[in-house]
């Protein structure tokens, strides 16, 4: 799908369709709906990458026309079956942190911002569950149940730029994974609005048929909108333990993890870092160290950047002189973090420990796992400044089962590295297999190459991926990015997706062009 | 015009008053399902399905723990040759022994296993299956994924009735190098079943645990297997946590049974049941549901409307029978 990005500063006014409709909408929602241009800019993307090259090249993506903030689930509905009448899109909008495109407003319409649905309620300590809304920001919805003794266990890097309901979407991974779960592991049952305006709440175990939860959590907006959400819960833990290895291959430390599951043992956190990723994990910055762009001096407001960017496309422009340089690092940091009570905790760490060791891992103590934990929302600082100096910086993420994870890795870097620096690491493990988490910096002679250089990029990264054995995406979803390899991926289970989106979404108004639907 | 016989060709031979269908490829299942729909026919509805004809039993991958079997192969057979290769399906309830890999996968409670702490997945990693229009689905590779509804879903736990299993990949564990049993008394019953939700919680799996009344106690055998380390890492636990909760340790136990038919049941249920002076035994114990004999049967809950709709585009002409 071709997008194009609107040039200059002032956007086209809203579509017809929508300012006929703005005063009944806004009745809907006691008048809680902007079609301001400083808010349909904002809401026009997400953190997707290619979104933010196109702003630091002074375009836009297509914007929402209006932006709108129910409160209830009837106003959802409401403003739903209108939208629905009307024929308007309707994109649900968490706190636009996805990384693929899925709030852009490709056929223009409503932004329909979840994040009122802000209720947390009281924990049922019995059956360990929690009802929250879907717009319920993830920090503070881990700082609530934290308060009370619990833990949701999900801790995504993007906990304070991201909405439960925005997880649920795009099935959201957290670094706590190995033990807690991905966020559908935690759902008990969804609510919400379906694309036919009729609200929704879906049964609990013991079912009779399907987890119907499941056919409507990773739609991305494109079936429904979650308004809320139950949620299991577990008690705060009482102790973590933490461990780094040093092992001496990418391969020897993907067979001690899944030694280590394999044994039964489970982390909350394992990570490998191949060789490297590992240099450049020890040599992070704190976050108190990265001053916001109002707060820098003038050479580091107006010399600096331009000194970054010219020596961005001289080096990151030439991925091919760069990344053989990963052959002179030889050694992959393995980080744990066992969790939970205090002793089983204590026997865990020592039982990795011991198969660690037995395989030739160099214990390293707790020192560099600890330091990963204290910085381990450091990349949303990260991320801002490599931007501005003029690169791309992108990560894919993927899983497969242990037998392929090695070649995924292998033929990943092999495609992806004419196009940028390829770094990677290897999270969320499982007893059949484990997720690659692949980063990617890349430049080019001038702005205008850069985006052709970025979508060559995917389609051969995300082509050597599946044709290795790995599936599309393990927690960062589809949205615009990798519609056309998801739908590639489907066969014809293709179908079987468009009678959902038939079903769910008879007149196609709910976020449009996602998920190639 | 063909008779049905001839139109299903050699998938379907006569049995008794009605037909049996064995098709051996998703291909020949399809065009059966078309032939049924085209004249409004319906499985169970005179017409069986066999699928002994997917026998196929696949690649065991060893570092991924899985195989490829097909949904015809007997669960009891395919645990027999695994074991050989020193893997097993795990501590699954009663009934999943005699179930064929299909039913299996496609029951709402039995395909489904334990996962630290107290977590449920699907037993199957991987599903392929044919739809009632014909299309034949293949769910996405790895262990996770976030592409997309869980297609999978309308298989896997579907009671066959969005559609049909015809293979999957299903998840192994390491073959249990040791057993152990342990019998904890308790103040009551909430007590007992709290240091149990507290135990899985902390990251303890139980193949099986049975909770009786005995002398004002109750008392709770559990039973843990797993790897001579997992099963001392995890028997240490469960006593800390029995412990936290009135619990006092009351020596090996010894395999104690309840008779009965056994379901899936919520932990309130089994509370209820407790209250009533029942004896329970617990399979596939998770933090959700566990698979319960000794407690009464749920009352139905017909099926809800989401449900009613999807059978209605999936399925409109009823050809995998109907809902109850
Ligand atoms: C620096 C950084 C780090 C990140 N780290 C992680 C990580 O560790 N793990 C991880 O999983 N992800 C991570 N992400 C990606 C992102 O945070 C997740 O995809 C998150 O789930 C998006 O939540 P959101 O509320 O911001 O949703 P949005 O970006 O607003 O929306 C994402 C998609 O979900 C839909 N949507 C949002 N809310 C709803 C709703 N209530 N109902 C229906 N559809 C809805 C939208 O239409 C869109 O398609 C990271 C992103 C960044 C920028």
């Amino acid at each position: 799908m071709t997008i194009a990005p609107l040039a200059g500063n002032a956007l086209p006014p809203p579509r017809a369709g929508v300012l006929d409709a703005q005063a009944a909408l806004a009745a809907i929602v006691q008048g809680r709906l902007s079609t301001k241009q400083l808010d349909r800019v904002s809401y026009s993307r997400d953190m997707w990458p290619l979104a933010m090259v196109w702003l630091r090249q002074g375009r836009v993506p297509p914007p929402p026309d209006a932006v709108i903030w129910p409160g209830t689930d009837d106003e959802v509905a409401k403003v739903i079956r209108l939208a629905r009448e009307r024929r308007l899109a309707v994109i649900p909008f968490g706190a636009g942190s996805g990384v693929c495109g899925g709030t852009v407003a490709l056929h223009g319409g409503l932004s329909l911002d979840l994040k009122r649905f802000d209720g947390i309620g009281q924990i049922d300590p019995t059956r360990r569950c929690v009802d929250v809304g879907a717009g319920v920001m993830g920090e503070t919805l881990e700082r609530r149940l934290e308060a009370r003794g619990w833990t949701l266990g999900h801790f995504p890097s993007s906990i304070a730029m991201s909405t439960v309901g925005g997880w649920l979407a795009a099935r959201s991974a957290g670094q706590l994974s190995t033990r807690y779960g991905k966020i559908e592991d935690m759902v008990l049952s969804v609510r919400g609005v379906l694309g036919t305006g009729e609200r929704f709440e879906t049964p609990e175990r013991p079912f009779d048929g399907p987890d119907l939860s499941q056919l409507l959590i990773g739609s991305e907006g494109t079936l429904c909108a979650f308004t809320g959400v139950r949620l299991r819960v577990h008690p705060r833990a009482e102790a973590r333990v933490f461990r780094a290895f040093d092992v001496p291959s990418v391969e020897r430390g993907l067979e001690l993890i899944r030694r280590v599951l394999r044994e039964g043992l489970r982390p909350a956190v394992v990570r490998l870092y191949d060789p490297f990723d590992t240099v450049l994990v020890g040599r992070q910055k704190p976050a108190s160290a990265h001053r916001s762009p109002s707060r820098r001096s003038g050479f580091e407001a107006t010399v600096l950047p331009g000194l970054l960017k010219t020596l961005a496309s001289q080096t990151l422009g030439r991925p091919k002189l760069l990344n053989p340089l990963a052959q002179l690092a030889k050694k992959s940091r393995l980080v744990f973090m066992f969790e939970g009570e205090a002793k089983h905790a204590d026997a865990e760490d020592r039982a990795a420990a011991a198969a660690c060791l037995s395989m030739g891992g160099h214990d390293l103590g707790e020192g560099p796992a600890r330091e990963w934990f204290h910085k381990r929302y450091d990349v949303n600082f990260r991320l801002p400044r490599l931007m501005e100096s003029g690169t791309f910086v992108d990560t894919m993420e993927v899983s497969a089962s242990w037998d392929v994870v090695q070649d995924v890795y292998e033929r990943v870097r092999a495609a992806a590295s004419s196009y940028a620096l390829v770094l990677c690491h290897f999270s969320h493990a499982y007893a059949e297999g484990c997720s690659l988490y692949f980063s990617f910096v890349g430049s080019a002679p001038s702005e205008e190459a850069i985006e052709e250089r970025y979508q060559a990029l995917w389609r051969s990264a995300l082509s050597a991926a599946t044709s290795a054995g790995a599936n599309v995406s393990h927690h960062h979803g589809i949205g615009l990015l990798k519609a056309r390899a998801y739908q590639d991926s489907l066969g014809e289970g293709r179908h079987a997706l468009a009678t959902l989106k038939r079903l769910f979404d008879p007149d196609g108004i709910m976020n449009p062009g996602k998920l190639g639907l | 015009m063909k008779t049905l016989l001839e139109s299903l060709g050699s998938i379907a031979r006569q049995a008794g008053d009605g037909l049996v269908l064995r098709p051996r490829s998703e291909r020949e299942l399809a065009s059966a399902l078309m032939v049924l729909r085209d004249r409004q026919l319906a499985l169970g509805e005179g017409v069986t399905l066999d699928r002994g004809g997917f026998d196929r039993l696949g690649r065991l991958d060893d570092r991924s723990m899985t195989i490829d079997v097909g949904a015809g192969v007997p669960v009891r057979e395919l645990e027999t040759r695994i074991n050989l290769q020193r893997l097993t399906l795990g501590a699954l309830a009663p009934a999943a022994w005699d179930a064929t890999v299909g039913s299996l996968v496609e029951d709402p409670s039995l395909g489904f296993r334990v996962i630290v702490p107290g977590r449920l997945e699907p037993l199957a990693v991987r599903v392929t299956g044919v739809l009632p229009d014909g299309a034949v689905v293949t769910s996405s590779p790895g262990p996770r994924h976030a592409v997309g509804p869980d297609l999978a879903s309308l298989l896997i736990g579907g009671g066959g009735v969005l559609g049909l299993v015809t293979s999957a990949t299903l998840r192994l564990m390491p073959l249990p190098q040791d057993e152990q049993r342990r019998l904890y008394s308790f103040a009551s019953h909430a007590d007992a079943l709290e240091a149990l939700r507290e135990s899985l919680s902390a990251g303890a799996s139980f193949a099986r645990v049975v909770v009786r009344g005995r002398a004002g106690r109750i008392i709770v055998e559990v039973t843990v297997r797993g790897s001579a380390g997992q099963v001392e890492r995890e028997l240490a636990l469960i006593g800390r946590c029995a412990e936290s909760t009135s619990g006092r340790f009351e020596g090996q136990g010894r395999e104690a049974e309840v008779d009965g038919a056994a379901h899936e049941v919520t932990w309130s249920d089994v509370a209820s049941a407790l209250a009533q002076g029942a004896s329970v035994e617990l399979f596939r114990v998770s933090l959700s549901t566990v698979i319960a004999r000794g407690v009464g049967v749920r009352t139905f809950v017909p099926p809800s409307p989401l449900m009613r709709s999807l059978k209605d585009v999936f399925d409109r002409a009823r050809v995998l029978g109907r809902l109850p």
